[in-house]
């Protein structure tokens, strides 16, 4: 069990998961973080120019009324089948939750401090990114057991997931700049 | 159900059954068995010496909301329990038929994922009550001629 980053070109099903890509974002995807414990039926669809693959994704696997979702992303079988078999750092993840999802409290908006929260890898079903500010947050998505299903703001990039998947700790470093809004 | 490390750990507080998992009396908290793969949420208190945390005894269920916990426990120490890989992934219990001390125990064999809990009985140090989810929706209660010392040695 893994998380992994990949670019999604395609997320189908019936529900809102449908939304996850917008129309701008066809021709060139959108980053996610998605787990290897939610992925079956993987199909190879690249060519010679591009590495592409579809599977079926599962928002919560432990829920029987789950159908299903059909992604395509940017990985080939083979690199698939190696992700798979690879090991996170931990199977843990400690993540500054944002309070409320918003980074901005009020009066006349400071940032809110985040709360240190640790998951386990196993709970994820994807990240992504924040869109005012994907440098700084990005969107998780986790199950609390078997049915409550949580969406929470996290104030790390999906570069900074992705190192501490892999090292434990985040290496890079991100600068921002905050727009003050005047009242 | 996920892969699971069971680890022994003093609970200061659990919300479950009325916070009876606890009692008032025992100020230094009540020591059990517990397992990893029921964890969620952990975050420090106490200046990082304790941890709050929900749990849940069947995290498969999608009736279980999870009970708040409060262990006497480092975010560190709860680390490395959950990134450790045991050497048997199955524990030999001697259950107790009908939970009755005067029969024979019977040895059984469970996967640890499935183990809840564990906690020493209060009438006799050699025994300990084991909660253990029998697959699906099953959660079995039963009395065992271990201790949870014994119980964990098992995985290690």
């Amino acid at each position: 069990m893994n998380l992994f980053l990949a670019t999604v070109w395609k997320w189908q099903d019936l529900r809102d998961s449908s939304n996850r890509i917008s129309a701008r974002e066809t021709a060139t995807g959108r980053q996610f973080i998605l787990n290897t414990n939610r992925i079956t039926d993987i199909k190879d669809l690249s060519t010679l120019t591009e590495n592409r693959c579809s599977f079926l994704y599962a928002d919560n696997p432990s829920d029987r009324r789950e159908s299903c979702s059909f992604l395509e992303v940017n990985k080939s079988q083979a690199e698939m089948e190696a992700i798979i078999d690879s090991v996170p750092h931990s199977q843990a993840l400690t993540l500054p939750f944002q309070p409320k999802k918003e980074p901005w409290g009020a009066p006349c908006f400071p940032l809110r401090t985040p709360v240190d929260t640790t998951i386990g890898i196993w709970s994820v079903t994807y990240f992504t990114e924040y869109n005012p500010d994907p440098d700084n947050y990005c969107w998780l998505c986790y199950y609390k057991g078997a049915f409550k299903r949580i969406e929470v703001l996290v104030n790390y990039s999906l570069e900074d997931i992705e190192d501490i998947v892999e090292t434990g700790t985040t290496t890079s470093t991100t600068t921002s700049t905050t727009e003050v809004r005047e009242q | 159900m996920n892969k699971g490390v069971l680890f022994p750990a003093t609970v200061l507080k659990w919300q479950l059954k009325s916070w009876r998992m606890v009692p008032e009396w025992e100020a230094s908290g009540v020591s059990y068995l517990l397992n990893t793969n029921r964890l969620d949420s952990i975050r420090e208190t106490n200046v990082g010496a304790d941890t709050t945390m929900y749990y849940f005894l069947n995290p498969d269920d999608h009736r279980d909301n999870g009970d708040f916990m409060v262990l006497d426990a480092t975010l560190a120490v709860l680390y490395s329990f959950i990134d450790a890989t045991p050497t048997h992934a199955s524990v030999t219990l001697s259950i107790y038929p009908d939970n009755d001390y005067t029969q024979t125990p019977v040895d059984t064999e469970v996967l640890t994922d499935d183990i809840a809990l564990a906690v020493g009985d209060t009438i006799s140090a050699a025994r300990c009550w084991v909660v253990y989810v029998a697959k699906g929706f099953e959660i079995k209660q039963v009395l065992c001629n271990n201790t949870t010392a014994n119980i964990w040695f098992q995985t290690l």
